[in-house]
């Protein structure tokens, strides 16, 4: 890419009107699971912090609080709540992350978002394909041995990330 | 406790050098993998499957390599432009790789709120950033400063934001087409373009008559000569010459009053200016009715000069020609960016005979004053530059009274203006009608 003209890019009211749809979405799929009037408003309140305040931690606040009542509600992995909440979840995060970069009154140039959303339908498909693995899966208990190595192999990830995080500094 | 500051805000600015997490890496990594981990642990697959993209992202994210932190550099625009120009600035962009989003400030054309315009997101690869510049408003200031912040992948790591090099211009006041009049003429000189009621080697003719001694030859009207040595019928009757008019020059001051800005609303005068000359007050008037005059005059071979009468030693002699006006415009942008109230109006360096025209509100009785003590020596033209309906201030029950007081005062001071013989025009085309009626 050599040069861009600015003034011809959209408001950085899109990129927050897509953490809105998504928050919708994530309270949509809240009230499908039929969730408690109170949690419905916490979640609510949580939602309008993540489109007016991105960079706050009320975006992974909502994830997490989306994750644990669609976790209570039922027992089938693979049901459609859980389905629609993966890409909710995602678009909530990249939004909110790209927003909390930006100024009021800042435009965006939509050629930028380009390789993110590439990359996300990259990682959408593959999480897919493993919810598609893992419906074709017997439903068997899990020896001991192997959910150890799991959580030790979960523990490494952990420290891999942590120790690349301190070299770049 | 200043060196605890000191340390305190260096170790911030450490910090803030070079690549950083955001919120968003904490968010994609503890959310991620506290998700997974939690639906491990707790055999809950839905768990997992919630978690994993966040947790993917990120490492994805953080797989690649950022380089060195981007730097900008603005590529060189005239430090001196007209009112209603446009330019295109460029901005050279060196980045790294790995570095996927470019958020820089720049103007835009169209939006006139911010003085150094809007933050605009641009893809990382770009190595050019074309920005249109307008310069719809005179005066000095900061145009351009492309402060910038560089992100990687998915936003979740980032470097800066860095306040970019602010690049300052001067925006000459416009300079509006006015039909000048003819000015008074100086008895003093040789050169000019006025005709003077004196004899000189200018080119109006001004009478015949016979030939005296230290005329030259070349002026002897043969025609005449022979015409009146066939009326006597002596062989050679007496000489006759040709008498032409003197051409001299004029000289016109225009004095600004700078010491107070102020506009229709009589609630903001007490308010400093958000900007360094209010839009339409009566210092705008009077800078956009100084160019007009000193270019149409200067066009008409007169020699101008500018005092301010606020700051005298911001004034600037008379002269002519093009690279006068282009002086006396600078000078304009230089009155108005130390502007502001003094006590006395000071007049002075005014050459004999010249005119003067004074461009100020009249909102105290000194510049009347100082208006009929030049009067007494010149021919002065006072240009009422106050904005003619005032706006009473709505906040306060006094503000209609208020208004009705300055406006009673004004009118009184223009009134002594006129009565001690300073001619009072509303706007500087009337001038040249103004001059008119003088001459005649």
């Amino acid at each position: 890419m050599t040069g861009i003209d600015v003034g011809r890019g959209r408001s950085v009211w899109w990129l927050r009107g897509v953490t809105g749809l998504a928050c919708a979405g994530i309270l949509g799929d809240l009230v499908a699971n039929d969730v408690a009037t109170i949690m419905f408003g916490v979640a609510v309140l949580l939602s309008a912090a993540c489109v007016f305040l991105p960079a706050s931690p009320a975006p992974l606040v909502l994830i997490g609080l989306a994750a644990l009542i669609t976790t209570v509600a039922a027992d089938d992995p693979l049901r459609p709540a859980v389905l629609v909440l993966i890409p909710l979840v995602h678009a909530l995060h990249l939004s909110c992350a790209v927003t909390g970069l930006l100024p009021r009154g800042a435009r965006f140039d939509p050629r930028a978002l380009r390789p993110m959303l590439v990359r996300a339908a990259w990682v959408q498909g593959v999480v897919f394909a493993i919810a598609g693995v893992v419906a074709l899966l017997p439903v068997v208990r899990t020896p001991e041995p192997v959910e150890l190595i799991a959580l030790l192999s979960i523990a490494g990830l952990a420290l891999l990330v942590i120790g690349s995080q301190r070299s770049r500094r | 406790m200043n060196r605890v500051l000191a340390w305190a805000t260096a170790r911030r600015a450490a910090a803030r050098a070079g690549w950083r997490g955001t919120d968003a890496l904490f968010r994609g990594a503890a959310g991620g993998l506290g998700a997974v981990c939690a639906g491990v642990v707790l055999h809950r697959l839905d768990l997992v499957l919630i978690g994993a993209p966040l947790l993917l992202g990120t490492i994805l994210a953080l797989a690649t390599p950022l380089g060195d932190t981007p730097t900008l550099r603005v590529e060189r625009l005239p430090r001196t432009v007209e009112s209603g120009d446009q330019a295109k600035a460029v901005v050279a962009v060196t980045a790294g790789p790995g570095v996927e989003l470019l958020a820089v400030r720049l103007p835009t054309p169209t939006d006139a709120g911010t003085a150094v315009g809007p933050v605009h997101l641009l893809p990382g690869a770009v190595t050019a950033v074309r920005a249109t510049l307008r310069w719809n408003a005179w005066g000095e200031g900061a145009d351009l400063r492309p402060d910038h912040l560089a992100a990687g992948r998915d936003a979740l790591m980032i470097s800066g934001p860095v306040v970019g090099t602010e690049t300052r211009r001067t925006v000459l006041p416009p300079v509006a087409p006015l039909t000048p009049g003819r000015l008074p003429p100086r008895a003093s000189g040789l050169v000019g373009v006025h005709r003077s009621r004196r004899p000189g080697d200018g080119v109006e003719q001004r009478a015949v008559r016979p030939f005296q001694p230290g005329d030259r030859l070349r002026r002897v009207d043969w025609r005449v000569t022979l015409r009146a040595t066939a009326a006597t019928g002596e062989p050679l009757g007496a000489l006759h010459v040709r008498e032409r008019h003197a051409e001299v020059d004029a000289d016109l001051v225009i004095a600004l009053d700078s010491r107070a800005d102020v506009d229709a609303n009589l609630g903001d005068w007490s308010t400093s200016a958000p900007v360094a000359v209010r839009p339409g007050g009566c210092l705008d008037v009077a800078v956009r009715a100084a160019a007009a005059l000193a270019a149409g005059y200067l066009r008409q071979g007169d020699r101008v000069g500018l005092v301010d009468l606020g700051r005298p030693q911001l004034s600037l002699p008379p002269g002519v020609g093009h690279r006068q006006l282009i002086r006396i415009r600078h000078q304009l942008v230089a009155c108005c960016r130390s502007a502001g109230w003094a006590p006395r109006p000071v007049l002075r360096g005014v050459p004999a005979g010249a005119v003067v025209v004074l461009l100020s509100p009249f909102l105290d009785d000194v510049t009347v004053d100082l208006a009929i003590r030049a009067a007494r020596g010149h021919l002065v033209i006072a240009v009422d530059t106050l904005p003619a309906d005032l706006v009473a201030d709505p906040e306060t029950p006094w503000g209609e009274v208020v208004g009705t007081i300055i406006a009673v005062e004004h009118r009184n001071r223009l009134k002594a203006l006129r009565d001690n013989g300073v001619a009072v025009v509303e706007d500087a085309e009337t001038v040249a009608a103004t001059l008119a009626g003088v001459r005649s």
